[in-house]
């Protein structure tokens, strides 16, 4: 099983606590957390279900690099951080 | 230095030519841990990225606003859960004063980190000063100033 985990500014606005997928990909991941969680797709995910610019995802460290499908694979095991990109005036 | 200074000379003379080789961009970066054992980690301003992708949602440039993403977020963010969390995030502001934005001030409480926010005022010949912020209610304070420096 992968891990899915929300850094604290996300988990401020909508309940996601650290979730544990049996998925291939990052899509089918954030899928999954997003079926029991559907407030927070939005945050995450435009209308399209791209990644919004301002949101990362890592997987075991290493940003994705399919933005816009989420298709990165994953690993049993691996862990997937959702986090909001830091920015200022 | 006493121990009580929240950023070493070497780390603040190092963040002025930081800014200075940006400028007219914003520079930012963070300090990983607490002065004088802490670690200085400039980062890439992502700001005239995102304003290329979408202008609309970002409409900020590199010039008055500054976004940091990449491996060098993943650290900043890990840090707060590590024994060496990040005390100070900087940035620059080119030609309008080291003070704490609104702007600034939404996105710092968007974020809620526990870090103090570090802002130097960059001209187009001189480093003026920078002045460091902390979280006060809904707003942020000055808790020191920096004179600027020749670099």
């Amino acid at each position: 099983m992968a891990t899915v985990v929300f850094t604290q500014n996300l988990r401020r606005h909508v309940a996601c606590p650290p979730e544990a997928v049996d998925a291939a990909t990052v899509a089918q991941a954030l899928a999954i957390v997003f079926a029991s969680n559907p407030r927070l797709r939005g945050y995450v995910l435009d209308d399209q279900g791209a990644l919004r610019h301002h949101m990362m995802v890592f997987v075991d460290g290493e940003p994705i690099t399919d933005r816009r499908h989420l298709s990165d694979p994953i690993a049993p095991g691996s862990e997937l951080y959702v986090m909001q990109a830091l920015s200022g005036g | 230095m006493s121990g009580d200074e929240p950023i070493t000379r070497e780390h603040l003379l190092a963040i002025y030519r930081q800014a200075r080789a940006e400028f007219p961009k914003e520079c930012c970066g963070y300090l990983l841990g607490r002065a004088p054992d802490a670690e200085l980690v400039p980062c890439e301003n992502r700001q005239d990225k995102l304003h290329a992708l979408d202008p609309e949602a970002h409409p900020r440039t590199g010039e008055n606003g500054y976004n940091i993403g990449g491996k060098q977020l993943l650290t900043l963010v890990r840090s707060f859960e590590s024994e060496r969390p990040a005390s100070i995030i900087y940035h620059s502001h080119p030609k309008v004063g080291a003070y704490f934005s609104a702007e600034d001030t939404r996105a710092a409480i968007a974020a809620g980190y526990p870090v103090d926010y570090l802002v130097v005022d960059v001209q187009e010949d001189a480093i003026v000063e920078a002045k460091l912020f902390r979280q006060d209610g809904e707003g942020y304070v000055e808790i020191a100033r920096f004179d600027g420096a020749a670099v």
